[in-house]
């Protein structure tokens, strides 16, 4: 038996990781990318804590309760789905309206500093 | 009033069928008719005013006079019912009042009773006499008739009022009202100083006496509780809930108004100056109404607060005066003998003819207050209604002779007139006759009976003042039989290029005619009701019957006697005198000039008045205006209260602009400095944005596990 | 005595944080989509530890198998020009810091078995925190693993529609004003 803590570092690594891409990558993908990474890393946890659960304290729960951390899972897959249409339509629309889709580029949300 | 005052009522009054609501309705109409008309003239005087020329001087004097005509009729018709209804034994005292203030005790109450039944006759009669003989008087070149016929009729209504008022704060308001008309009266011919200076006068004088008047309402309102009403205070007097003590003072405050109003001894200066006004004023002003007001308030209140058998008597009891009446008794009674003696001094000394009236009417004056000092209601009312028909008389005769002898007032340059005036002349005599108290004329009887109730009364000093009126009485005669010489008889020292003396116009002459036969019909009925056998009809009794006042009649035919004896020597001396003695009477003229210097002076009191006021009353008044000025407008106001206000001020505004305004902008800058730099976090770049957040994460995170280590919460 | 089975944990664990690592500095787009794929089957691997099968399935055939087709879809269609990612020419001091320190702070916690959110604050009135009662709620017994699957649906269906509405073109009549798709033409 896995103890849990092994789980829930390899979960933390890969967290960070995750964050670390978020900060330095210049392209959306990548950033699409590390976010996936991230999620992974939340499922990770779901399903590890889900496991321990039942093998444990809530055995003598209802079945729909034991795969609790299952379905949380599914969704998270299923918004990972979901994000990357959408991602992938933003990313085409980025790209034809500014040419590129460089975070570090596209900054349109940003004060108009020059006004202070 | 009960209900409201429709038409239909008044003509009730007319078929006779008048209810006692109705009563107070026609009272109320009888106020209202005349002020309704000095209003409409008011109006009236603006649109010529604005036209710049009289429009119409009949039809202005049509107006006065026709109001007046009908408030007397109807004052005669209220009379007769209110007689016809007292014998059948309706209630004596009939009021109804509408509220002045709503959530007051304050009501506008009118009251009809034997009393103001009474005045409001004389009223009526002698009022509408002098009316008709102003209508003529005035149109002879005297300007602004129309101002003229709203101010009588406004004084008229006034007087009315006054007569008819149920409580004393509507008595006071027209007491007001008759101050205030009669101030535009007497100045009538404002362009004349003298003659403004006549009216301030009278105003100011009248003032003195209406503070007294105010006070004594308040001192009443606390007796009460607020509650003014006459029949409210005869009912508690009745009740015994209040003592004829408590109304010592009261009853001395009213006669201050009262000595203001009716000319009394310390005030009597404005009445002579009142005579600057026209004739028919001051025949209105001296006969029946102004100066009468103030006695006709001590009659009204004294019987409302000493007559405790009176009220609601159908039937009279005896209530002779006793002792718990006395101090204010006697204090009238003693003022009222002075003003008398001073008076009568005062004609005598005289030498304008109008003057000479003022100063008997003074003197008359005197005469009734003091007898309602002693407690001789009924006498003083008696006189009250004699003097106010000859003395009437008097001043039309006196107005007819100024007018004819173009606007001369000084009986030295007149003389002679008899025969050219023969109406005026013998209508004249009958009122200085009935004046003189010549028996059997009306003056006499009046006169007697008050001298009669001082000396049966128990005042302080009642035997002197007796004769102290006495030999008023002897005086009295003397100077109208002098005035009647000097102007009627002897030699004509009038500017015969330039006047012709002739009788006065129809118009004029009936009301002389009319009041002269008025007075002999009075004489006529006085007389009669001393006859053995016919006492039912002596008015002196009659009065007394209906104001519940019997007065003894012990020593009447003494009085009698003793009067007529005094009275009819003072006449024959004076005729003797001027007549046969003129040298004689020179000579003891030489030897008494000081004085009659001293009685010219008007011995002095209103001088010492003046002298009062202006090395008292006004050094007193700058003193405190200096003291006001230098010590607390200065000091205290200038120096503490301002200079204090204005450091205060200064101070708290340092404080408001460093610490508050301060502590406001500094949060502002503060939140400017923080928008200047933290705007420049929101650069729009997602990555600087992400490691905030993680960031803050992190810092949560740690702040987490921290507090959950330390067991924070 | 060893754990063969927390050996070869350990050694997923590793290699799925080095191919993470490499998702995020390979040189092109596509190289990290591989990289990005071959986490995901080791991040399925640790599902597989965990006792869960299905999700193993699940995470292999769907998540690395179709969403990862798909990002590297999206690459390919966008990032034409971005090869030349180059590790230590960026600004890398302030992420590895805050990356770092993240880390530390997660294993400190992990260290320090603090346990989650047991404080007071998130207990609700009948004992439960928080989120318990967030789940307790919604996550009806009778509502089960079944409401998940009308809830996805419905997702995937507005995300399809979604994507569709702006991927497509805003209007059709200025055609020709829009800049093209084509990378030779876009870049200057």
């Amino acid at each position: 038996m896995i103890p849990l803590e092994y789980f829930v570092a390899l979960s933390m690594v890969l967290f960070s990781v995750g964050i670390l891409g978020i900060l330095t990558q210049r392209s959306a993908v990548r950033l699409l990318f590390s976010i996936e990474l991230i999620l992974n890393s939340a499922n990770i946890n779901f399903v590890a804590f889900n496991s321990y659960l039942r093998s444990t304290a809530a055995s003598n729960a209802a079945v729909s309760d034991q795969y609790l951390g299952w379905a949380f899972a599914m969704i998270v897959v299923a918004i990972a789905a979901a994000e990357a249409a959408i991602a992938l339509a933003i990313f085409i629309s980025l790209y034809r309206n500014f040419g590129e889709i460089s975070v570090l580029d596209i900054f349109s949300l940003a004060e108009n500093t020059e006004v202070d | 009033m009960a209900e409201a005052p429709t038409t239909l009522k008044i003509l009730e009054a007319f078929t006779g069928n008048v209810s006692v609501d109705n009563m107070i309705v026609i009272a109320a109409w009888t106020i209202f008719i005349p002020m309704l008309a000095a209003v409409f003239l008011i109006f009236w005087r603006y649109l010529e005013i604005y036209k710049g020329r009289e429009v119409n001087p009949k039809f202005s004097s049509i107006i006065g006079v026709g109001s007046i005509a009908i408030s007397s009729g109807l004052s005669i018709i209220l009379a007769i019912q209110y007689f016809v209804n007292f014998v059948s034994g309706s209630p004596t005292y009939i009021h109804g009042s509408v509220p002045f203030i709503v959530g007051t005790k304050l009501t506008w109450e009118l009251m009809v009773d034997p009393l103001s039944i009474l005045m409001s006759l004389v009223l009526a009669v002698i009022g509408l006499f002098i009316h008709i003989y102003a209508s003529d008087y005035m149109m002879h070149g005297e300007p602004e008739i129309t101002r003229f016929f709203a101010f009588m009729n406004f004084f008229t209504a006034a007087m009315w009022g006054f007569v008819y008022a149920g409580n004393l704060i509507t008595s006071f308001v027209f007491w007001e009202l008759l101050g205030v008309s009669s101030y535009f009266l007497i100045g009538y011919y404002w362009h004349k100083a003298s003659a403004s200076a006549a009216g301030m006068k009278a105003f100011l004088y009248n003032k003195v006496g209406d503070v007294g008047f105010m006070v004594g309402i308040f001192t009443v309102m606390r007796l009460t509780g607020g509650d003014v009403s006459y029949v409210k205070i005869m009912e508690l007097v009745h009740t015994g809930a209040l003592s004829a003590n408590d109304f010592l003072l009261p009853s001395l405050l009213i006669f201050i108004g009262a000595v203001g109003k009716s000319s009394q001894f310390p005030l009597f200066g404005w009445l002579p100056e009142a005579m600057e006004g026209p004739t028919p004023v001051s025949a209105l002003l001296h006969s029946s109404t102004m100066v009468k007001a103030g006695l006709f308030l001590l009659i009204r209140n004294f019987m409302t607060f000493y007559d405790v058998n009176n009220f609601h008597a159908t039937l009279p009891t005896v209530s002779w005066f006793t002792g718990f009446y006395l101090p204010t008794g006697t204090v009238i009674t003693w003022i009222g003998a002075i003003t008398a003696l001073l008076g009568a001094l005062m004609a005598l000394t005289s030498t304008d003819i109008k003057r000479i009236l003022a100063f008997s009417t003074i003197s008359q004056l005197g005469y009734i207050a003091s007898g309602i000092g002693a407690g001789a209601t009924s006498p003083a009312f008696y006189h009250i209604v004699s003097h106010a028909t000859f003395k009437s008389l008097l001043f039309l005769c006196a107005g007819a002779v100024i007018h004819n002898l173009h606007h001369t007032q000084d009986i030295r340059e007149m003389g002679g007139l008899f025969r050219h005036m023969k109406i005026t002349g013998i209508t004249m005599g009958i009122g200085l006759i009935a004046l003189a108290g010549i028996p059997p004329f009306s003056g006499f009887w009046s006169k007697d009976s008050i001298i009669l109730g001082i000396a049966n009364s128990n005042v302080e000093g009642a035997v002197f003042l007796q004769w102290l009126e006495i030999v008023t009485a002897f005086i009295t005669a003397f100077y109208s039989m002098r005035m009647f010489y000097v102007v009627f008889l002897g030699e004509e020292r009038f500017d015969k290029e330039k006047v012709i003396p002739r009788d006065s116009s129809k118009l004029m002459a009936i009301p002389l005619i009319g009041v002269a036969s008025l007075v002999i019909l009075e004489s006529l009925w006085f007389s009669i009701g001393y006859i053995p056998g016919l006492e039912s009809l002596n008015f002196e009794k009659i009065l007394g019957d209906l104001f519940g006042v019997h007065p003894s009649t012990a020593g009447e035919v003494e009085g009698w006697l003793i009067g007529s004896l005094f009275s009819i020597s003072g006449a024959l001396a004076a005729l003797l005198f001027y007549w046969k003695y003129p040298d004689t009477l020179q000579a003891i003229r030489q030897k008494l000039l000081w004085a009659e210097d001293f009685i010219n002076n008007r011995f002095y009191v209103d001088k010492s008045i003046y002298g009062f006021v202006d090395y008292v009353a006004m050094p007193t008044a700058e003193a405190l205006k200096t003291f006001d000025y230098n010590v607390i407008d200065k000091l205290i106001i200038n120096d503490i209260v301002f200079e204090g206000a204005l450091m205060t001020a200064e101070e708290s505004d340092r404080f408001d602009q460093n610490i508050i305004d301060g502590v406001v902008n500094g949060f502002a800058a503060l939140t400017r400095s923080t928008a200047r730099y933290g705007r420049r976090l929101q650069d729009g770049i997602v990555r600087n944005y992400a490691t905030l957040m993680m960031v803050s994460l992190a810092v949560f995170l740690i702040a987490f596990g921290v507090s959950n280590q330390l067991k924070l919460f | 005595m060893v754990d063969y089975l927390l050996i070869l944990f350990v050694l997923n664990a590793i290699y799925t944080v080095l191919m993470g690592i490499g998702v995020l500095y390979s040189r092109t787009v596509i190289r990290s989509a591989l990289f990005l794929i071959l986490t995901l089957i080791g991040v399925a691997n640790v599902f597989l530890f965990a006792n869960s099968e299905f999700l193993w399935v699940i995470q292999l055939s769907v998540y690395s198998g179709g969403i990862a087709v798909l990002l590297l879809f999206a690459g390919r269609l966008t990032s034409y020009t971005e090869d030349n990612f180059e590790f230590f020419n960026s600004n890398l001091v302030m992420p590895v810091i805050v990356a770092g320190v993240l880390l530390l702070v997660l294993l400190g916690t992990l260290v320090a078995q603090i346990p989650a959110s047991t404080g007071n604050i998130f207990t609700t009135n009948n004992g439960n925190t928080l989120l318990e009662q967030f789940f307790h709620n919604i996550w009806q017994e009778n509502f089960g693993l079944a409401f998940i699957l009308p809830f996805l649906s419905a997702l995937f269906l507005a995300a399809l529609l979604g994507s569709v509405k702006l991927a497509m073109s805003d209007d059709s009549d200025d055609y020709e004003e829009k800049p093209k798709l084509y990378p030779e033409e876009t870049t200057t």
